[in-house]
């Protein structure tokens, strides 16, 4: 039995999880399923998900239920202008994990539907390939494998010279 | 590692699920991608999972499954995330990043190819593509780029939908937009229709690229310029500092040409009262030649330090001055040498022309400085001085030509009386003008200065030299050229001593700094 307001996530890996109602609605897909389950006490299983990623899912969702950005207002108002450099302080401390955990937070907050979670880590990651000046830095950096004959390798530098050498 | 103090070992977690994870199934990956990407369209579609489905429409217990679907985890992860999570990553990258990202496997590449992620891209970069006014402003101000006139220029005349003349100033910037390959200009003054621009492009990777290509080789050229004048600019400050000081100008030049005349009126001196006897009465006139050399010589200096275009204007001006300035003395130096036979006022033709050309340049430049606001006191004196000094001289020389060809028959007093008359009232009113505008302290002690060379030299010498031709008070020549000689050799001095500073401040610039 979970306790009154409560809901109960299980990950992949059967981890258990008692989250508040409110703080679980923060997942677009959480809420909408809550909607569609009469049943208070049934476990919500997130399938895609394992017990270590969700755990972080939920400190991120309790953390931002408690501590509600003012920035919500100001986001659409600039649409044509994607920043990169306006990550709160807490969320860049919450982004600076590993790069599999990263990714798969990335997937967990596609799959959670939690748009600012989502946001945050695309806004990590892509700070992570901004920080790059070439395609090698990119592939050292996320141990990308290079599957290119060479003589596409070719074209393509041929392609991009004009960006590539910077002064 | 900096984590959240929830987990305490995440690294173990993560081994252990690699080991028993699965590939996933391809079919479900496409799925989830035709999901995700509707949500991204901004429709956003609930994707359940199948458990999930399985407790809402069949209504019993889920049996714990066996297999976990997961997603594998392992360090190559990035390339193999979903593609709609890689175009909303690019959502947030400048195109060259999303270049670099796109060139480092094929997976990524197939990935980046995608029109909707460029057009998207178009949006937030959208000052490549089209831009209003207001876009084209921040982001020139924000890139420091600008453009000629003239582009705009060419820009406004080629297509009138550019935004209007009267809007642009000469430091904003052209855009040039492309429409589906063609080079025409695209400019699109409302978000709305840039919008449509950009949903009705053909190939908008391509066409961005293009853009960027041209602006990027648009920036360097400008950097290029930029750079030039920030060069060109320190070596005019360089120049500044070191060769128009005011001890320079006003030390440096003046003492070569008084330094000639004073060893010019010296060998007179010696010639006519000592009867020293010289080969010839040209080396008389020879040290005037000095001079020349000098200030030919500063000139050319001078050129080194200046930009290419000064350098042109030195060379000319060096001989205009040989020409111009030196010209009568030639003159002067080839009749008393009695190597012609011309009369003196043909001798003084070039100095009276050029007399006549100070006397219009100062007339306008006093008229002129007269009437500008805020007035330059300084300019007024000095013009007004030059005018009256000149025209003085000018007045002098005819009737110094006339009386040496014998035409007329006055006393010397009437042939100095243009200097009596002109040459001190300049003075005494710019000193007397300075007086009373107390407030510039500096134009007072000018005015002064003024008045005191003036008369000295130009009032009390021609005074002497009457005495001396007319009556018998004055018995030597010497003494007439007594107050010239104190002059001519005190403002050489003065100018050495400028020409030293500047030589220790050329290589020690807080000396001459702390000096003044």
């Amino acid at each position: 039995m979970t306790e009154l307001g409560k809901i109960k996530l299980v990950s992949s890996d059967s981890q258990e999880f008692e989250v508040d109602r409110e703080v679980a609605a923060m997942s677009q897909t959480i809420k909408n399923l809550l909607e569609a389950i009469e049943d208070e006490n049934t476990a919500i299983p997130i399938e895609n998900v394992k017990g270590e990623i969700l755990e972080r899912v939920i400190h991120y969702c309790e953390h931002h239920y408690n501590h509600p950005s003012p920035k919500n207002l100001t986001e659409n108002e600039n649409e044509y202008e994607r920043r990169t450099d306006d990550i709160e302080p807490w969320d860049q401390t919450f982004c600076n994990v590993e790069q599999p955990i990263l990714f798969e937070l990335i997937l967990a907050a596609n799959y959670l539907d939690i748009k600012p979670l989502l946001d945050v880590c695309c806004k990590t990651v892509a700070n992570l390939i901004k920080e790059c000046r070439s395609p090698e830095e990119i592939r050292k950096r996320f141990k990308i494998k290079n599957d290119f004959t060479k003589e596409e390798e070719e074209e393509i530098r041929k392609e991009n010279a004009w960006c590539l050498d910077e002064k | 590692m900096k984590s959240t103090d929830l987990l305490d070992n995440p690294r173990t977690l993560l081994e252990e699920d690699q080991e028993e994870n699965q590939k996933e199934d391809p079919e479900i990956t496409a799925e989830k991608q035709r999901h995700n990407y509707m949500r991204i369209q901004g429709t956003t579609l609930l994707r359940l999972p199948e458990s999930i489905y399985d407790s809402l429409y069949r209504s019993d217990s889920l049996p714990p499954k066996e297999k976990q679907k997961t997603t594998p985890l392992n360090d190559e992860t990035f390339d193999k995330l979903p593609m709609e999570i890689i175009w909303e990553i690019c959502e947030y990258l400048e195109p060259v990043s999303i270049l670099n990202l796109e060139n480092t496997c094929t997976n990524l590449y197939d990935s980046c190819q995608d029109k909707e992620i460029w057009r998207k891209v178009c949006y937030h970069y959208q000052i490549l593509l089209a831009c209003d006014e207001f876009y084209v402003f921040n982001y020139l101000a924000n890139h420091h780029i600008f453009a000629s006139q003239k582009d705009l220029n060419a820009i406004n005349n080629g297509d009138d939908k550019w935004v209007s003349n009267d809007k642009v100033d000469e430091s904003l910037y052209i855009y040039e937009g492309n429409n589906n390959g063609n080079n025409e200009l695209v400019v699109l003054t409302t978000p709305e229709s840039r919008e449509i621009y950009i949903e009705n492009l053909q190939d908008p990777k391509k066409t961005l690229l293009s853009q960027m290509k041209k602006l990027k080789k648009a920036m360097i050229k400008k950097e290029k310029i930029k750079h030039r004048i920030a060069r060109r600019r320190e070596e005019n400050l360089r120049f500044d500092r070191y060769f128009e000081s005011l001890w320079f100008i006003n030390g440096w030049y003046p003492s070569c040409i008084l330094m000639g005349i004073f060893v010019t009126l010296l060998l007179i001196n010696l010639v006519v009262i000592e009867k020293i006897t010289l080969t010839h009465r040209f080396w008389i006139f020879a040290p005037l030649v000095l001079p020349t050399l000098l200030f030919c010589a500063t000139l050319i200096l001078q050129g080194f330090y200046k930009p290419r275009f000064y350098k042109l204007f030195i060379i000319i001006g060096v001989f205009v001055y040989i020409g111009i300035l030196n010209l009568p003395f030639y003159f002067i130096v080839v009749k008393v040498s009695d190597w012609v036979t011309w009369s003196w006022l043909k001798v003084f033709i070039p100095l009276l022309i050029f007399s006549g050309l100070v006397i219009v340049g100062a007339l306008i430049g006093l008229i002129v400085s007269l009437f500008q606001r805020p007035r330059d006191v300084f300019v007024v004196i000095l013009t007004s001085i030059y005018f009256a000094l000149f025209s003085a001289f000018f007045i002098f020389l005819i009737f110094l030509g006339l009386k040496l060809d014998h035409k007329i028959n006055w006393n010397w007093g009437y042939v100095f009386c243009p200097f009596f008359v002109l040459s001190a009232l300049p003075s005494i009113v710019s000193w007397i003008y300075g007086f009373f505008s107390q407030s510039n302290y500096c134009i007072f002690l000018w005015a002064g200065l003024f008045f005191i060379v003036g008369t000295v030299t130009i009032w009390i010498t021609p005074l002497l030299f009457t005495l001396w031709l007319e009556t018998d008070r004055i018995p030597t020549f010497t003494r007439v050229l007594i107050p010239i000689y104190i002059i001519t050799a005190g403002y050489p001095l003065a100018g050495v001593g400028g020409f030293i500073l500047w030589i220790i401040g050329f290589f020690n610039k807080d000396f001459v700094r702390n000096f003044f």
